[in-house]
């Protein structure tokens, strides 16, 4: 006698579609009815089952049209068209070329634009430094380069060995004067002829490069070692500040030196005081840097007479 | 592929895309490389050809939309109506869907199917009794809320 099957739930519901279809031995039908009288929720999915046959019955039924067949053909010959081939293209395909597309029409849009109107567009100029090391020795020369100008800087940072080294601009931008003390007992030759104060190609003497302007000033003495606390001083007293990185009146073997920054009302005052020492060379040079208004910039550098120094204009000088 | 293939392929794709312009596009593409290739057209073929198709489509484009333009091109029977359907596409999973699309409504066998899909008999039948149970309630609610 076969045993007789019982089946779970989840067993029946699987084999509902063989059982409404007859496609179930005759044990597993009876097994399968009798989960169905004690399941009611068995009875409503082959219910549910026999509407949804009914109805997919019903839909394949569905017939194709003619006109069906025509239109394919047409739509063979236009396939071939752009949008047609645009939109069977992968999304990934379409992704690219459209934000390639956009991201064109951007650049465009901003190489259009004339570029004052542009946020990031700046007014200042950049100028870059180079930092060369010198053979045999550990100075270090600074030059700046500007555009008309061939300036060398005095900066260094390294105190203990770096020389500073001066070179006379050379173009028609930079005023250069010559202030010499009539009383002066103490003047003493420069190693070179200086030109005397002729003024730049700009009229009045005004800076014809640059926004901003700096004071070079040159002078020799016997005895640096006296005269750099005097004028130290005096510099503070007239309201100078440190501008450099280096202290002011830094002793160097060839002279001292230094940079700073002054209200421009006590320039003047300053130049007759350095006067009393010796003559006082002055270039007046355009610089990048832009002071705030009523302060002026000023490099002073006192040479130490007697050291081996040749003061050309055109070339560049060096300290022991 | 002979017509009654090649009405096959764009009742599945209507019926699955539920979009006319795509179910004419997918057809010519489907048809188009069924034609290419080598290999004798049966039914697994197809299937596996249509599977794939339909993927690509999906991938790339808004479905579920009817063309505003009505063009007739498929004839439903008298007091069937297509809103049973759609709301089936919209809330049954694609997997069930499918099976009773390819199993009952193109009425291709089982095997072939579980063939072009690279799965068992056993998981197509569940599926079809599964997808089938599922759109007979539907039907059943939809008309008891009528």
């Amino acid at each position: 006698m076969p045993r007789k099957k019982e089946y779970s739930d989840f067993m029946a519901r699987e084999l509902l579609l063989d059982f409404y279809e007859g496609h179930l031995d005759e044990v597993r039908k009876q097994a399968l009815e009798e989960t169905l009288r004690a399941s009611e929720d068995l009875r409503d999915d082959l219910r549910a089952l026999k509407e949804g046959l009914k109805y997919i019955d019903k839909l394949s039924e569905s017939k194709i049209s003619t006109r069906f067949f025509e239109t394919v053909n047409e739509q063979k010959k236009s396939e071939q068209g752009l949008t047609a081939r645009w939109r069977t293209l992968p999304a990934k395909y379409r992704l690219a070329i459209e934000s390639s597309a956009i991201l064109f029409v951007i650049i465009l849009i901003v190489a259009l634009i004339p570029q004052e109107y542009l946020p990031w567009k700046s007014d200042n100029h950049f100028y870059l430094s180079e930092v060369n090391r010198i053979k045999n020795t550990n100075d270090v020369e600074i030059s700046e380069s500007t555009p008309n100008t061939t300036i060398q800087a005095v900066e260094s940072s390294e105190r203990k060995q770096s020389e500073a080294i001066v070179e006379e601009p050379t173009n028609l931008t930079t005023t250069t004067m010559l202030l010499v003390n009539g009383n002066d007992k103490k003047t003493t030759p420069l190693p070179s002829p200086l030109p005397i104060a002729t003024p730049s190609a700009s009229p009045g003497g005004k800076v014809a490069a640059g926004k901003g302007e700096i004071y070079r000033l040159y002078m020799s003495s016997d005895n640096t070692e006296k005269l750099t606390p005097e004028v130290v001083q005096k510099i503070l007293e007239l309201g100078g500040v440190k501008a450099g990185e280096v202290q002011l009146g830094w002793m160097r073997k060839t002279g001292s030196y230094f940079h700073f920054s002054m209200p421009q009302s006590n320039y003047q005052s300053l130049t007759q005081y350095l006067q009393n020492f010796g003559p006082v060379r002055i270039v007046r040079e355009p610089h990048v840097r832009v002071m705030p208004e009523g302060t002026v910039r000023l490099i002073l550098w006192i040479e130490r007479n007697g050291s081996e120094n040749t003061d050309d204009d055109s070339s560049s000088e060096r300290a022991d | 592929m002979d017509q009654k293939q090649i009405q096959m392929v764009f009742l599945f794709f209507f019926f699955s895309l539920l979009d006319e312009d795509l179910a004419i596009q997918s057809t010519q593409h489907t048809i188009q490389k069924l034609n290419k290739s080598k290999a004798d057209i049966n039914n697994q073929h197809i299937v596996s050809e249509l599977i794939k198709q339909l993927n690509a489509v999906r991938s790339t484009n808004r479905l579920n939309r009817i063309s505003k333009e009505q063009r007739d091109f498929i004839q439903m029977p008298s007091g069937v109506s297509l809103g049973a359907w759609q709301q089936y596409h919209r809330e049954s999973s694609s997997e069930d869907m499918l099976a009773v699309l390819l199993c009952r409504v193109l009425r291709i066998s089982e095997y072939d199917v579980a063939a072009g899909l690279n799965v068992s008999k056993g998981t197509i039948t569940h599926r079809l009794s599964r997808g089938l149970r599922e759109l007979g309630r539907l039907i059943t609610l939809g008309e008891s809320l009528a």
